[in-house]
C-alpha cells in the first residue's frame, strides 16, 4: 500500500513522486507538523548536532614525583562494589611497607561521575598523594 | 580518571586502579583528558564476583606498582 507523497513534500518544498506506506506517511506528517510552524514553514526547529568532540584537549603534564612517599596518602574509594575490600587490603599492606606515612580514607558519593569539588579540594589540602580505586 | 587528572594538575601525584577490562578505555580517556601518561594500575578482571580472598590477592599483587606510580 503506498501513497503519493507529492503533496507532503510539496508542502515543505521537497521533491514530488516519492511513495511511502500509509502508516509511515501519517507518522512523517505528524513529525513534520511538530518540527515546523507556519512562521518557519521551511526552517526546521530541530537542530541535529554532531556528538563527536573535535576539540584538541589541553595537553597536561604529570606533576613531579618525589623520590619517596611521605606525609599523607589519600585512598579514594569510587564506591563501586568490592572496591572497599581491595582498598582496605591496600591500606594494610602500604602502611606496613611505608611506616611513618599516614593513610586517609575517602569515598565518592557515586562512581558515575567525578568527585564533588569540595571533596577534591579537601583531599588536596589534606594529602600529598592520591590512590583512587576501583573501576571495573 | 577525571579525578586523578585533577589531582595531578593540583600538584598531587596520583594513580588510579582499575580492572583489566579498562585498559583500552583508560588509554583513550587519558588521551582525551590531555594526560596520556596518567598513572594507572590494573588488576585482573572480574571484580564483582570475586571473593574477599581473591580481592585481597589482587591488592597484594599491586602494592609495589602503586608505590612506583607515585614516585620518581
Amino acid at each position: 500500500m503506498t501513497n503519493t507523497t507529492g503533496s507532503l513534500y510539496e508542502r515543505f518544498g521537497g521533491a514530488e513522486g516519492a511513495t511511502i506506506g500509509d502508516t509511515h506517511l501519517d507518522q512523517a506528517t505528524d513529525c513534520l507538523d511538530r518540527c515546523y510552524t507556519p512562521r518557519t514553514r521551511r526552517k526546521p526547529l530541530v537542530t541535529i548536532l554532531d556528538p563527536t568532540d573535535e576539540r584538541t584537549p589541553i595537553r597536561r603534564a604529570l606533576t613531579a614525583r618525589p623520590e619517596a612517599i611521605s606525609g599523607s596518602v589519600a585512598l579514594l574509594d569510587i564506591s563501586k562494589p568490592r572496591g572497599d575490600v581491595l582498598i582496605a587490603r591496600l591500606e594494610e599492606r602500604l602502611a606496613a611497607r611505608l611506616p611513618g606515612v599516614t593513610f586517609r580514607r575517602y569515598a565518592k558519593p557515586t562512581f558515575t561521575k567525578p568527585a564533588p569539588e569540595d571533596l577534591r579540594r579537601r583531599i588536596a589540602e589534606e594529602c600529598n598523594f592520591v590512590i583512587e580505586a576501583l573501576a571495573d | 580518571m577525571h579525578d586523578t587528572t585533577w589531582f595531578e594538575v593540583q600538584g598531587r601525584p596520583a594513580v588510579f586502579i582499575a580492572s583489566t577490562e579498562f585498559i583500552d578505555a583508560a588509554a583513550v580517556q587519558a588521551q582525551m583528558l590531555g594526560l596520556p601518561e596518567v598513572r594507572r594500575v590494573f588488576v585482573p578482571h572480574p571484580i564483582q564476583d570475586a571473593t574477599d580472598d581473591e580481592m585481597r590477592a589482587k591488592a597484594d599483587a599491586i602494592v609495589e606498582a602503586i608505590i612506583d606510580a607515585l614516585v620518581d
